[in-house]
């Protein structure tokens, strides 16, 4: 971070800082008042939460676990009148059916670059608008932002026929990685989220950068995305998921493999017919491709959690 | 302002939406279909490249591979690239859909009629007759093979003849008199039982559903907890019913959705109670397919496609089965004059934009649709019946035919059997008429029986498939 | 803009509520001075990317949708094919007058009225109850992200192993129950039809709610999460300082404090509600109720059901469907911005 923001902060935060450690001296003279009773609240509530979080975790959970439980059960169990929660015989060979039947290193490393292209460039997009509406005042401002808001309100599928002409016929796009990214660097969904996450930064950091001459672009990659990290990181979450898991645009423009995302050579790959379809195999190719993204989010999480509450930003 | 801008927006998106879209009333698709042009001495040999979809798995996918190997010794210039990702039916046809609004689909594709129906809204469809088949002026011109000999561009007489007549007669039901289709592989319904349940209990194997009725009241008789008889496709139970009975399911001309009529309520009252009796059940209702319950012994007898006749194999640790599977005919209103469905996929060719590219697909079509080889295997691997009588003929094939024994090849190959004899009964496989909408209603009538199964009212059910049918086919 | 100037009277609220000292005055006053003329063109070039690229795959087909809904009937296949089509609004007053318009549009209004403000509110209290942990609590923070990547298939198998019953026709006794009707035998009860032919609409609906709900938690955490991480501490502690009671921190400081966040997952919550499909397919299958009897048909069903043979009527009725959509987020925008905290 540059001095600048530094000095903001200082600023900023200094005098609530001594407000808290005034009340920290008055807290530590009541120390005495608290009573065994609210002591005990206290360890009830602790012990509620905890009550609350697991709950809802094992519910949360459930479908997981049953995803790595269905990927090790013979065909017949898994098809079995009566599902069982553990399964009577483990078959690891699932992993290797998964392995012969797709080819993953192609689809990875196609799915990886379309995930990564998409990502960084939409990031870049949402960004820029999101603080073009956060902290710009222009005409017209808020009917185009409620205008790209309305935008999603039209179901999905209407478009694609019309994209599909648009890409294939326009553009010939079919059979390109530009098919699967350039139509949807686009979300106002992410837009939104940003902006609001913008807005919340009080504009006092703005006008002491401004006063300091730091430039807009300046301001926004040293003070804005740092501040906002979290929100980023869950747009890239989700982003990635979103080309992780796209099926049906991918299955329609490229029909050539070599550019074949992972759920469209999950779906491509001969899984069997009828009650005869491995679905273990099946589940235990979807686990496989899901442990990169598990790791992604693993090595993201501790961005979210450590967020930036190291500085008042809140004016 | 800000109160404002809400009205303001609405306004301004419909005052800009509509003039736009006044002006762009007329065509804004990015597509044009060619009509097909035979090009002076037909294909000369030069390079092509065409797509084939079709819904394989890997097993087939490589013996359509081996076939399309073979096709490249004779025509070694075309290229031909097979796109087989998608295995759903409903989602196979609406992509190819798309792809022809937007000038791209393949040239070669597995299809149901109702798909064909759909596919010529745009006349994206080349029909045969006019360039391929008998009696269309071009019996002349011949196509010349790599290693320097010919063949007749088109099929002769015998060749047409040698298809399975019901099969070849599919391609012509679409009202115009035209053949758009050839049979790629052909399934039907047979039914399954349990012959070492059978046997034991000195049942005989029903070949009417009155016969059928009297079976199950023994079958439920004897055990208290099955069902008698699983059916997998509820929509098939109520066309094949109508067609043995005679009665109207749909037209192709005038209100195509002529099902809901007296003979047809009766039928499904019938069922009502052989459901209520634990004599019948179906996919949808019971949560299962019959074939499960079929080897889990819950049901003795299962009717389900020849296609899928593998499931019904209830297997045993040593290969053979657990017990004794029979086949037979489906049950029949009249022994004399059988009917049953025809399923399994026929391919069309689209129209191109390059004749060469329609002329590539027609070679390819014309080879995987006769080579007694590929024919052959292809039922092998599948359990679908191949479409020339010449096949069945073949040696190869005899000998898998012949290979009637207690594993899952030899169920197929029985199931096979049967299809064929079936087959030569003149007027025993019946298609339904296809048109826009008749997907719509073989979904609506599967829909209508499972629900009264299930316990609502004839007249509630019927009446609410007769609106479904004929509001999402409001553009006819 | 009338929103920039409320905000330092909001700030000043919040201030006040959580009693941490005042903000910087003259912050407060300048703040109307940082918009100038220069920004205009600035903020559009900093739009311009997203701009085009909306106005090609988004705009267009939307135009594109106003012209199918207005042509009688129509659908691309036939348009190439050279049929033409009437103009007007036949497409409106069909899909109206369909028999079923009125079910969808209200087991979608339904499943919107139900599912946001439960899983909002339960996403709130899961969210601040994890941030206010310390045991296990990296732990917990990572099960909570787990159904991100748990493949929505293992999740429609997980409700069928739930609900679904198998075998229960002609008064057998049932091969499989499912683990709730297991769960509430146990207890003493009778046995429910949940999702299976012949069930009720009240069950169906439970279930798709409760379905739905579990699919939107994760999201909803994950962004209050991040919301909360940018909030300060300072307020707590000072509310700790003070005894106010947890109740009263959460919803005099928290939610205030998050409230931009809570507008987001609100408002995008109402729009994607009135989007519904997806779930009732995956619990219901493609034909949207218990033996495919349509019986919880939402309003996108109807449309994607029509836009197979008919993208007119699809079109039309996408279009009434955005109306509604955007009288609703309307209201929600407006109730947001007396409420909302930047």
């Amino acid at each position: 971070m540059s001095d600048n923001i530094e000095n903001i902060d200082e600023n900023e935060v200094a005098p609530e800082v001594q407000k808290v450690d005034q009340s920290k001296l008055m807290k530590e003279k009541n120390v005495d008042a608290v009573s065994k009773k609210q002591v005990a609240m206290k360890v009830l509530v602790q012990i509620g939460l905890y009550a609350f979080l697991t709950i809802m975790a094992l519910i949360v959970l459930f479908p997981f676990y049953w995803m790595l439980m269905s990927s090790v059960k013979t065909i017949n169990e898994y098809n079995a009148v009566v599902p069982t929660l553990w399964p009577h015989q483990f078959r690891w060979e699932t992993y290797k059916v998964a392995f012969e039947r797709v080819d993953f290193g192609r689809v990875f490393l196609n799915t990886c670059f379309v995930g990564i292209v998409s990502t960084i460039l939409s990031l870049i997009i949402t960004v820029l608008s999101a603080y073009a509406f956060a902290r710009f005042d222009f005409k017209g401002k808020n009917i185009l932002f409620a205008a790209m808001l309305a935008t999603m309100m039209i179901p999905g599928e209407l478009f694609t026929i019309t994209n599909y002409i648009t890409v294939v016929s326009w553009f010939n796009w079919d059979n390109t990685f530009t098919a699967l990214i350039v139509p949807f660097l686009v979300s106002v969904f992410y837009i939104y989220l940003l902006r609001q996450n913008f807005m919340q930064i009080p504009n006092e950091l703005y006008l002491a950068a401004k006063v300091d001459g730091t430039s807009d672009l300046k301001y926004l990659w040293k003070v804005m995305i740092p501040l906002s990290a979290p929100t980023l990181i869950s747009i890239t979450i989700l982003k990635m998921m979103g080309s992780w898991n796209s099926y049906v645009w991918p299955n329609l423009v490229n029909n050539d493999k070599a550019y074949w995302l992972m759920t469209v050579a999950l779906r491509a790959a001969d899984w069997g017919e009828g009650s005869n379809v491995d679905f273990p195999a099946q589940m235990a190719a979807v686990v496989l491709v899901t442990i990169p993204l598990f790791l992604v989010f693993l090595f993201f999480r501790k961005y979210i959690m450590r967020g930036v509450s190291r500085s008042g930003i809140k004016g | 302002m800000k109160k404002k801008f809400g009205a303001v927006l609405m306004a301004g998106v419909m005052a800009c939406a509509l003039t736009a879209s006044i002006a762009l009333t007329t065509g804004c698709n990015g597509s044009k279909i060619y009509d097909f042009e035979m090009p002076e001495g037909g294909y000369d040999g030069r390079e092509v490249e065409i797509t084939f979809a079709n819904t394989t798995g890997q097993n087939l996918a490589s013996v359509v591979d081996a076939a399309i190997e073979r096709f490249n010794v004779l025509y070694p210039n075309i290229k031909v690239n097979v796109d087989n990702t998608t295995k759903d039916w409903d989602d196979f046809s609406d992509k190819i859909a798309t792809q022809i609004s937007g000038g791209k689909q393949p040239n070669v594709a597995f299809c149901y009629s109702d798909h064909v129906a759909l596919y010529n809204q745009a006349n994206a469809v080349l029909p045969l007759d006019d360039y391929f088949l008998p009696g269309n002026g071009f019996e002349n011109m011949t196509v010349k093979h790599d290693d320097g000999t010919e063949e007749p561009l088109g099929l002769t007489q015998a060749q047409v003849d040698d298809y399975i007549d019901a099969f070849y007669k599919e391609g012509a039901i679409y009202g115009d008199n035209k053949t758009y289709t050839l049979p790629f592989a052909k399934s039907t319904e047979v039914m399954f039982y349990n012959k070492t349940f059978f046997d034991a209990n000195n049942l005989t194997v029903p070949t009417t559903w009155d016969e059928l009725e009297t079976v199950c009241a023994q079958i439920v008789e004897i055990d208290k907890n099955c069902i008698a008889l699983g059916y997998d496709s509820e929509a098939n139970l109520f066309i094949t019913m109508c067609e043995q009975l005679g009665s109207p399911y749909t037209s192709l001309e005038g209100d195509h959705f002529v099902f809901d009529n007296e003979t047809n309520r009766a039928f499904v009252q019938r069922l009502k109670g052989w459901y209520d009796s634990r004599y019948l059940t179906t996919k949808e209702t019971y949560q299962q397919y019959s074939s499960n319950l079929f080897k889990d012994k819950k049901c003795y007898m299962s009717i389900g496609s020849t296609g899928g006749s593998s499931y019904q194999n209830p297997g045993s640790t040593d290969g053979s089965m657990a017990f004794d599977v029979g086949v037979a005919p489906i049950p029949q209103i009249d022994k004399d004059n059988p009917k049953m469905i025809m399923q399994g996929p026929s391919v069309c060719i689209f129209k191109k934009e390059n004749p060469y590219e329609v002329l590539a697909s027609w070679l390819l079509v014309k080879f995987l649709t006769t080579d007694v080889q590929f024919q052959g295997l292809y039922s092998e691997n599948s359990g679908y019946a191949p479409v020339t009588k010449s096949t069945y003929e073949s040696e190869a094939y005899k000998e898998f035919l012949s290979e009637a024994n207690n594993t899952s090849a030899g169920l197929t190959a029985r199931t096979s059997k049967i299809c064929k004899e079936l087959s030569e009964k003149e007027g025993a496989f019946y298609t339904s008429p296809a048109f826009i909408g008749s997907s719509k209603a073989r979904k609506q009538v599967g829909i209508l029986l499972t629900t009264v199964l299930l316990g609502t009212s004839i007249d509630d059910a019927f009446a609410k498939a007769l609106q479904e049918c004929r509001f999402f086919a409001l553009g006819q | 803009m009338e929103n920039e100037q409320k905000r330092p009277d909001d700030g000043a609220t919040v201030c006040e509520t959580v009693e941490v000292g005042q903000t910087n005055a003259k912050a407060k006053k300048a703040k109307r001075k940082w918009t100038n003329n220069k920004n205009q063109w600035k903020a559009w070039l900093y739009l311009l990317p997203a701009l085009i690229l909306l106005l090609l795959f988004t705009v267009w087909p939307i135009i594109n949708t106003v012209r199918m809904s207005l042509l009688k009937n129509y659908d691309s296949m036939r348009e190439i094919g050279g049929a033409t089509f009437a103009f007007g609004f036949d497409n409106f007053k069909n899909i109206v007058g369909f028999y079923r318009f009125k079910d969808c549009m209200l087991t979608t209004i339904l499943l919107t009225v139900i599912t946001v403000p439960v899983s909002t509110m339960l996403a709130l209290l899961i969210a601040v109850a994890l941030n206010s942990i310390k045991f296990v609590r990296k732990t917990l923070q990572t099960i909570f992200f787990l159904p991100y990547v748990t493949n929505t298939i293992a999740i429609g198998m997980v409700f069928m192993a739930m609900f679904n019953m198998i075998g229960a026709v002609s008064g057998k006794e049932p091969d499989s129950i499912g683990i709730i009707n297991t769960i509430i035998e146990a207890f003493g009860g009778t046995r429910v039809n949940w999702i299976n032919g012949g069930s009720g609409y009240l069950q169906n609906m439970t279930v798709l709610c409760i379905y739905i709900v579990w699919n939107a938690l994760p999201f909803k955490i994950l962004v209050l999460l991040g919301g909360l991480q940018s909030v300060n501490k300072q307020y707590y502690e000072a509310a700790k300082v003070d005894g106010t009671s947890r109740f009263r921190t959460f919803w005099r400081i928290t939610v205030p404090l998050l409230s931009p966040m809570i507008a987001y997952v609100v408002i995008t919550g109402f729009i994607g509600g009135f989007k519904e499909y997806s779930s009732v397919v995956g619990i219901f299958g493609p034909d949207m109720g218990p033996g495919g009897n349509h019986a919880v048909d939402t309003m996108v069903g109807l449309i994607y059901e029509s836009v197979q043979s008919n993208q007119g009527l699809a079109s039309a009725g996408a279009l009434i469907l955005f109306a509604i959509i955007f009288a609703v987020t309307m209201i929600n925008m407006y109730v947001s911005k007396k409420k909302v905290h930047y």
